[in-house]
């Protein structure tokens, strides 16, 4: 480098020219604006699974709160029960996932049932999410409260979790909300817990050390010096809830308990489709390979999103 | 150490009884107490007959505790020690007199709808209900068990001696059972009689059969045995020797009698199948096994080629299995097992004592928890990969095959090691799906039948089973922890 500038000396001063001093641009500090969430959504948009999973999730999830909007799909209508062309069609262009036992489209009969299991996943996931980081860092803040959550904690979490909710919904009856009740009732403690955890662990770092010294009240300490930093583990709890949640209303529909019986479900029609699996198996596998669809998307998008909101991640 | 064990097993305890404590309070303050004949077909059988449905739902309620409860005959002979002079017929002097008896012991009097007969309940109140519950929860068998008036020269006494018909065994006189300890072929070798657990009794499913015996007692076919008797014959009978219980000589058969030679005559029978129970924990240990089996290579495989092919194949696979609902997982793999392989469908087809039918429901019951292990550890042996100790022992020259057999894997294999009791808490969970779906007479099964049958005994009980499974395999996971890591006290961690 150093020999062909030696060389050609006498080309510099035509190369160059004279530059004045923009006022504007001295104006405008030189690193850009570091933005969190801006952040977050470039790492999030730079996989291309990613994208490919939220498209679908965005898909699936608009297909199944708009299209019972039109469908007008009733569990109950047994009108077409003895329209026998209308029974038993295989998937067509008329009838896309075919037909039932009724003469029911199957395609509304799924959408109408995502619908119930997708609200309900995000109502539970939703509730617990909120109870459980609200108590979570309360706990992990106080001494006092520590050591009875805990004692209540031991008792709790060692019962199975399903057990919990089967007993729950028996109990409470069966219904939308009761349902919801039953399985937020105990669950938020899980996610307490372990938000528990997690705050103990940044409670005791240097800078909160420091900002307790210089006197910043509990409140501000938790909302502004440690939930913020515990984003992405939020995130991956919920991207854990969601799914489980879903295919808890799932099982609990599959067994008669939880839902009435008027309100359709993926779960409702994986049980009720169940017999027909090889002589009529569009009526079992469609259902569950949307079921399927449903949970791996969210769950691979909530993974990748609580990646992506990882702050190590934007380096 | 000692004193930590002993004070986590007062709590686990104390967790057992709040956990069931409050899903009795749960289950019979909120159920509401009609639902019990919801599916009841021996209701609409006796619409006709109102006396007979009154009585029907009294005995019912009174069986589980919810009411106790005299009919006309029973209220007569209590009240006859008060009042001499009542009778049954439905006058108004009568009433009287069982009212000024029913207000003194707390009972109301009623009167069938047609007959105008007697009968006296009186509401249980709910911690009475539970005191009932606890007070008859264990039960010790002892030499001053029974009380026969008709045989008052019984012998009383516990020895342990060669019986001619049970072997070696502690025998009892004056006991329940004839057998406290005795010994035989089958798992687990020693068995005992002498400490029992009383549940309650089942309804409206298994009507009047005690809890226990619903869910511990083997099910199927009748299995017939030789034995050979004391008075030295051999028959061939289905009748389960080891559990003779004393029976009144008003009950005895004569020629029962005469085989066994004493009072104890009153047997169970043998059966083919394993109990509910023992089919969940053979299903849920053949499971364990298979799961720790496939993950364990898997999640060493993943770590050690990390990003590599195998990892990310690995990786999304596993992805797919935690998303996956175990409802449609579990349907996947039925199918195809019984597609390549030929497998039942479902566990009656061919019944317990195929092995074939506990294939399906075994193998998928073990690949439902391999997801997770592998997830937990591969993060474990990632995370022991960057410790200094393995760079040490990199240093030293130690080969990749060696640092992960001899120092990685033992090092991340502690919390596996703690999870394995653990897992146990998993398969239960899974057990209920698994079993419901192949129809296997198991406890996972028997939850959900019961509660839609509304058979709240056999919730509550189950409920207390798998609890009680639960707070044990976590303490033993504990221990199990230090005895493979003997660096982890216990009772020094305190409050976290």
């Amino acid at each position: 480098m150093t020999e062909k500038i030696k060389n050609e000396p006498q080309n510099i001063d035509n190369d160059f020219v004279l530059v004045s001093r923009d006022a504007k641009a001295a104006e405008v500090i030189d690193t850009p604006k570091y933005s969190y969430w801006g952040s977050v959504a470039k790492t999030f948009f730079s996989s291309k699974v990613t994208i490919f999973m939220l498209i679908l999730m965005v898909a699936i999830l608009l297909m199944s709160f708009i299209q019972p909007l039109f469908s007008g799909y009733n569990l109950m209508d047994v009108s077409g029960v003895n329209n026998f062309g209308a029974r038993y069609n295989w998937p067509s262009a008329k009838y896309w996932f075919g037909t039932d036992a009724d003469g029911k489209s199957l395609f509304d009969a799924i959408w109408a049932g995502a619908k119930t299991s997708v609200s309900i996943g995000f109502i539970a996931s939703l509730i617990t999410t909120v109870i459980g980081v609200i108590v979570g860092a309360i706990w992990g803040v106080s001494k006092s409260i520590d050591r009875l959550m805990l004692e209540i904690y031991n008792v709790i979490s060692n019962v199975p979790m399903l057990l919990i909710i089967i007993v729950l919904s028996y109990t409470f009856g069966n219904g939308f909300w009761n349902l919801i009740f039953a399985m937020t009732c105990t669950s938020w403690l899980g996610t307490a817990y372990f938000i528990r955890v997690q705050v103990m662990i940044m409670r005791d770092r240097e800078y909160n050390i420091a900002s307790r010294t210089l006197g910043t009240p509990t409140r501000r300490m938790i909302f502004r010096n440690i939930l913020p930093y515990l984003t992405s583990v939020i995130v991956t709890q919920v991207s854990q809830l969601l799914p489980s949640f879903i295919s808890y209303e799932v099982f609990l529909s599959f067994l008669g308990v939880g839902l009435s019986q008027s309100v359709p479900s993926l779960g409702r029609l994986i049980s009720q489709y169940s017999p027909y699996m090889t002589s009529y198996p569009y009526l079992f596998w469609l259902p569950v390979l949307v079921l399927a669809l449903i949970t791996v998307s969210l769950y691979i998008v909530g993974q990748n999103l609580a990646d992506a909101s990882d702050p190590r991640t934007h380096m | 150490m000692k004193k930590y064990v002993f004070f986590r097993i007062i709590r686990s305890l104390v967790s057992i009884f709040l956990v069931t404590t409050l899903t009795y309070i749960i289950i019979y303050s909120l159920v509401p107490r009609s639902d019990v004949f919801k599916n009841d077909t021996m209701v609409s059988k006796l619409k006709a007959d109102p006396d007979k449905l009154t009585d029907y739902e009294n005995t019912a309620f009174s069986k589980m505790n919810y009411i106790e409860y005299y009919d006309t005959k029973a209220l007569l002979a209590k009240a006859e020690k008060d009042s001499p002079e009542v009778t049954a017929k439905p006058t108004a002097a009568n009433k009287q007199l069982l009212e000024k008896w029913g207000n003194k012991n707390g009972f109301t009097i009623h009167q069938f709808k047609i007959g105008k007969g007697f009968y006296a309940t009186r509401e249980l109140s709910l911690l009475e209900r539970l005191g009932r519950f606890y007070g008859n929860l264990i039960q010790w068998d002892n030499p001053w068990a029974v009380h026969d008036a008709k045989n008052p020269n019984m012998p009383r006494y516990l020895k342990f001696e060669n019986d001619k018909l049970a072997g070696f065994a502690l025998v009892g006189s004056g006991t329940k059972y004839r057998y406290q300890i005795y010994f035989n072929s089958s798992f687990p070798y020693i068995h005992q009689n002498f400490l029992k657990f009383n549940l309650g009794s089942s309804y409206p499913t298994f009507a009047g059969i005690p809890v226990t015996t619903v869910i511990g007692a083997r099910q199927g076919k009748t299995e017939v045995v030789q034995n050979v008797y004391p008075n030295g014959k051999t028959f061939n009978s289905a009748d389960n020797i080891y559990s003779r219980q004393y029976q009144p000589k008003a009950q005895q058969d004569s020629s029962v009698r005469e085989r066994y030679g004493d009072d104890y005559t009153n047997t169970t029978q043998n059966y083919q199948d394993p109990s509910m129970i023992g089919t969940s924990f053979k299903a849920g240990i053949w499971a364990l096994i298979i799961s720790y089996v496939i993950s364990i290579p898997m999640a060493i495989l993943m770590a050690r080629y990390k990003g590599k092919w195998f990892d990310k194949a690995g990786t999304a696979i596993v992805t797919v299995l935690i998303a996956v609902p175990s409802l449609a997982f579990i349907y996947a793999f039925r199918y195809l097992g019984s597609s390549l392989f030929g497998l039942p469908d479902s566990f009656p087809t061919q019944g317990a004592s195929s092995f074939a039918s506990w294939v399906s429901p075994t193998v998928i019951l073990g690949l439902l928890s391999v997801s997770g292990l592998v997830i937990w550890f591969r993060r474990y042996m990632i995370d022991q990969q960057s410790s200094d100790y393995v760079k040490f022992a990199k240093a030293k020259g130690l080969n990749d095959g060696e640092i992960y057999r001899k120092h990685i894997f033992k090092n991340a294999s502690i919390p596996i090691v703690q999870g394995i009791p653990g897992s146990i808490i998993g398969l239960i969970g899974g057990a209920t799906i698994t079993e419901t779906i192949f129809a296997m007479p198991g406890m996972g099964k028997m939850l959900p039948d019961a509660i839609i049958s509304h058979n709240n005994p056999i919730v509550i009980g189950l409920v207390f089973i798998f609890t009680t499974i639960a707070v044990f395999s976590v303490l033993l996971g504990d221990i199990l922890m230090t005895i493979v890591d003997p660096r982890i006290k216990l009772s020094a961690s305190g409050d976290d």
